[in-house]
């Protein structure tokens, strides 16, 4: 155990030393995260207010006598109406971007209103122009046309307009605004967390084991009374612990950030600040330990077989896919947290984490979840000490 | 004392390196590196292992180390089987190359007690002999700069500290001298010399003669795995009117 904590105390010293560890620890969870939250929220807003502001040209071309779509649709904003285009070359403007949509009445479409039928009106648009609001806008002036004409044909009948709204349904949401929010920000934590915990991991994983090929320092070390089950565990708690760290660092600069949007209500600040409680930090650090030496196992397995720093990196970076990969299934439709799910590594994280901070965990899921990720772990450190003990992996030409 | 009795090692190839040897895939995939070896370290005595490149040398000096296990045959150091008693072996070894496999950012303190640490040795024991080695090497001055920050000749001398903190009966020295300068060589040569006359035994393996000349006493030619040549500095000399050592080695490379 001595000399356990031997390595362990000289590889951290290593690892806290190292710029490269650092920036992947400490640095990049506390200062990117937050950046990228902010500056994705940031961007997506101003994205908004561009595409809301943006005077859309929308060809009107009318065959009938009607004028009141016309008018109804001037009457939009951020809409300006271009008459006089010829229907043969709509396309070719909305594909040119010159017109952003078109609308086309045809030649009975009065005759038909009038005559309580159905009047045919037609709109162009491309649905690839993701930041176009061409269609909302003309289906919004259709609509309130629509809306019009019914009301003058009930009234013509002596119909109450309630005669087509049989229903009056009333939404009560049940649900707290903590289970709310953190049903919506749970499916983006998990992320953040694994992610970062993968991340600083991985640093100090290739240092340690390929970065100790390359020295020669490795078989001084082999060399020594240490075992190499000694030697797994010591670096093998090293690379957890660095994991551990970043993953919780970027979870805070992450729930830092959210104090920092302008647009977030007071009173989800003080959800936020009711779902960071000791129980919910408490439960994801116990998720965060198994994830972690699981993943610090996997990496120094690789670090081990690598003949140096470039290859590790290179053997490493599809892993990032097998773990995004079940963390995106976590958030799919109809994904929810059973006894099936809970026993699915990774995937059982996604949905726990949205559990725990809704506050709504189960307490039979938690443990279920926890023996899988404990299960994980436990095969990760005995791979990883069986993969040492190879010949052809330590000293692979 | 180190003794090997029938010592063999057999590599399974992997594919790229069957490759490299030439191997046709449908061949055995397996490679013996050494084949039945004997021979024995004495205390107080220097003991050259020496043969072209992928004779086996480092095969063998890793195996005494215990990094690798022996396909068969046995390994005793100081009477003890080294496959019964792993570490008790590892104690008892200092182990060098020519690489001074250090870590740059660590200083030479931390180094040296890292190493003591994994020696389990007592705290006062360590203080006593850190200071006394640290002295003698003159190492004081740049004891707690980073490794990274120090010359060659300053990191080999931080090297040969990690190496002898433990005061091993046993130093296993591979190449220690391949690519260095002639100051540094001669800094691991003084090592040798000195432990010699510290009574210990110590086993190393080189290409340079004039070195095999000057500190061996006995010799030993490994050549394909097999040893072609087991005695003492006079047998060696005495095995051809060569009068170079270079040339009685392919003298009996050629003969074996």
């Amino acid at each position: 155990m001595n000399i356990i904590l031997s390595i362990f105390k000289k590889e951290l010293i290593d690892v806290l030393r190292d710029r490269r560890t650092l920036m992947f620890m400490v640095v990049i969870p506390i200062l990117i995260t937050p950046l990228l939250v902010i500056g994705s929220i940031k961007f997506q807003e101003y994205q908004n207010k561009k595409s809301e502001e943006k005077i859309l040209n929308i060809a009107f071309i009318n065959d009938s006598e009607d004028y009141l779509i016309k008018k109804l649709l001037s009457d939009q904003k951020g809409v300006k109406v271009i008459e006089d285009v010829m229907l043969d070359s709509l396309e070719s403007y909305i594909k040119s971007d010159s017109l952003q949509g078109g609308l086309y009445i045809g030649k009975d479409f009065l005759s038909n209103i009038n005559s309580n039928s159905s009047g045919s009106v037609k709109i162009y648009y491309k649905s690839s122009d993701l930041m176009s609001k061409s269609k909302k806008r003309m289906r919004s002036a259709l609509e309130n046309y629509k809306n019009d004409i019914v009301s003058k044909r009930l009234e013509k009948l002596k119909f109450d307009e309630r005669l087509l709204e049989p229903l009056e349904i009333i939404d009560v949401d049940m649900a707290t605004a903590k289970e709310t929010l953190g049903k919506a920000i749970g499916g983006f934590i998990p992320y953040v967390l694994v992610m970062f915990i993968f991340l600083g991991a991985m640093y100090p994983a290739i240092d340690l084991g390929a970065g100790e090929k390359e020295r020669g320092s490795l078989e001084t070390l082999l060399s020594s009374p240490a075992t190499k089950f000694e030697i797994t565990m010591g670096k093998l708690l090293v690379v957890s612990l660095t994991g551990l760290v970043s993953g919780l660092i970027s979870v805070l600069g992450i729930s830092s950030s959210l104090f920092f949007i302008d647009k977030i209500p007071v009173q989800i600040q003080e959800t936020i600040l009711e779902l960071i409680n000791p129980f919910m930090i408490g439960s994801i650090v116990i998720l965060m330990i198994p994830i972690a030496i699981f993943f610090a196992s996997m990496l120094l397995s690789i670090s081990f077989y690598s003949r140096s720093f470039k290859e590790a990196q290179s053997l490493m970076g599809p892993l990032n896919m097998v773990i995004i990969v079940p963390l995106f299934l976590s958030l799919g439709p109809g994904m929810e947290m059973d006894h099936a799910t809970a026993l699915m590594p990774l995937i059982n994280v996604g949905l726990l984490t949205k559990e725990i901070l809704a506050g709504s965990v189960e307490l039979i899921y938690f443990i279920e979840t926890l023996f899988s990720l404990l299960f994980c772990a436990a095969i990760g450190i005995w791979f990883s000490v069986y993969w040492f003990k190879k010949e052809n992996t330590i000293f692979r030409v | 004392m180190i003794e090997l009795t029938n010592v063999s090692k057999v590599f399974t190839l992997t594919k790229d390196q069957r490759k490299v040897v030439g191997e046709s895939e449908l061949r055995p995939k397996l490679f013996t590196a050494v084949d039945s070896i004997n021979f024995k370290c004495n205390e107080s005595s220097v003991f050259a292992l020496i043969g072209p490149n992928g004779s086996g040398k480092t095969t063998t000096l890793r195996m005494i180390s215990t990094m690798i296990a022996p396909t068969s045959g046995t390994i005793k150091i100081k009477d003890r089987d080294v496959s019964d008693d792993g570490r008790f072996a590892r104690k008892s070894i200092g182990f060098m190359t020519n690489q001074t496999a250090l870590y740059d950012r660590l200083s030479p303190f931390e180094m040296v007690k890292y190493f003591a640490d994994l020696n389990s040795m007592d705290k006062s024991v360590f203080d006593k002999r850190c200071k006394d080695i640290f002295d003698r090497l003159d190492m004081n001055t740049f004891a707690n700069k980073r490794i990274g920050t120090l010359s060659s000749g300053m990191k080999q001398k931080t090297s040969i500290a990690r190496t002898i903190i433990h005061d091993p009966d046993i130093i296993v020295f591979d190449e220690p001298t391949t690519g260095l300068d002639v100051m540094t060589s001669r800094s691991i040569i003084e090592l040798i010399r000195n432990s010699k006359n510290e009574n210990k035994t110590i086993i190393f393996s080189s290409h340079r003669m004039e070195e095999v000349q000057s500190l061996a006493d006995d010799i030993g030619v490994i050549y394909n795995g097999k040893l072609i040549f087991n005695g003492t500095k006079s047998d060696f000399e005495s095995l051809s009117d060569l009068a170079s050592y270079d040339d009685t080695l392919i003298n009996l490379i050629d003969n074996s």
